[in-house]
């Protein structure tokens, strides 16, 4: 079962993505709402979430920065980012994102691109 | 302060407000949109239910797309003194139509191209790939028929000086609000709120092309003496492939 980390400092989508995720038979380890939350929460995992959906616009710090951290900590880890700015969307590839979506994206969508994820694990 | 900072400052604000305002409700947008999608998959749902679910996804996206017209226009005026990049509009109307059947689940909608576009490199980048969604989405609201069929052509042309390429759209269903004609959107704009909100796409689509230094307008199609359809032609200027 594939685990996920959610970052976002909105609850209401934390908590959105969390129902949606579960429903459709994912595993979510973590939430974060911030990117130094997300950083930390991940390095005091013991075992790694399979994705990180990140997003962007966050206190004390942003996607793109927690990103970068989460991949210089360990550089297979799998990022997909969410945001409501679409002009982020090199930034976050540079930084290091397997993925970008624009909010607001159909879960179908993010869970496709989580699925992409799951089969190059497994493969 | 002079006159000029001034209105640079009072810019900064309103770009810094209108990109937070944006910003939160593009995460409300996202929240409604995957409250509407668990309604839609949900097991005991009925036909009926499903279609007003599927209408709502179709206005959330167009709030989407309002909000996003603004932030664009505000992004392309103060970025008006850098240099622009290119796009291959051909990926932009591959990618576009994706996106245009993700807005509207209740319709079925086919493309068409006038045969291979090949490479059609414009400057604007981003901007103009989402002149080019803004155009789709515009033209498919103004066809109330649930089988829409958009037709594409490109044709190379020179304006000012400039060599452009001139993009068409046509959509035989389509209806242009009534008085409007050619680009004098503006006038029908401030003349009638019942017509004028018909035309904000239109007038998005006008003010985006123009800030890439090209041009929008609108073109009644009319066959036998009758209003058959609707046609969007943006001009844009023409870039080298980057």
């Amino acid at each position: 079962m594939t685990s996920v980390l959610i970052v976002d400092d909105e609850l209401f989508i934390v908590e959105l993505y969390r129902d949606i995720l579960q429903l459709r038979g994912y595993r979510v380890v973590g939430t974060a709402f911030d990117g130094e939350e997300a950083l930390r929460k991940y390095t005091q995992s013991p075992e790694k979430p399979d994705v990180v959906i990140m997003d962007h616009r966050m206190p004390i710090m942003n996607g793109v920065e927690a990103t970068k951290e989460i991949l210089r900590m360990n550089p297979a880890a799998k990022v997909i980012f969410v945001s409501a700015d679409v002009l982020v969307e090199k930034e976050a590839r540079d930084a290091g994102a397997v993925d970008f979506l624009p909010k607001p994206f159909r879960m179908d969508d993010l869970i496709e691109k989580m699925e992409k994820i799951s089969d190059s694990h497994a493969q | 302060m002079t006159d000029m900072q001034n209105q640079r400052e009072r810019n900064d604000r309103l770009s810094f407000f209108m990109d937070l305002a944006g910003h939160d409700m593009m995460n409300s947008n996202q929240a409604v949109l995957s409250y509407l999608e668990l309604i839609m998959a949900a097991p005991d749902v009925t036909p009926k239910t499903k279609k007003y679910a599927e209408k709502a996804v179709a206005h959330v996206r167009s709030s989407t797309m309002l909000v996003e017209d603004i932030r664009r226009l505000l992004a392309a005026r103060l970025a008006s003194s850098e240099p622009m990049k290119a796009v291959n509009l051909t990926n932009s109307i591959a990618r576009s139509e994706r996106e245009l059947r993700a807005f509207f689940p209740a319709k079925k909608i086919k493309i068409t191209t006038a045969g291979n576009l090949g490479d059609v490199y414009v400057l604007g980048e981003s901007v103009a790939e989402y002149l080019i969604l803004n155009m789709l989405v515009t033209l498919v609201k103004l066809d109330i028929e649930e089988n829409v069929e958009i037709g594409i052509s490109v044709r190379e042309t020179t304006v000012g000086g400039n060599e452009c390429w001139v993009l068409r759209m046509e959509d035989q269903n389509s209806q242009l609000p009534p008085g409007l004609r050619g680009d004098d959107f503006d006038s029908v704009y401030s003349k009638d709120s019942s017509v004028s909100v018909k035309i904000t796409g239109l007038i998005f689509s006008k003010m985006i092309a123009e800030s890439l230094g090209g041009q929008f307008v609108t073109q009644e199609l009319v066959r036998q003496g009758e209003r058959r359809g609707a046609a969007l032609i943006a001009t844009l200027r023409r870039a080298r492939s980057p």
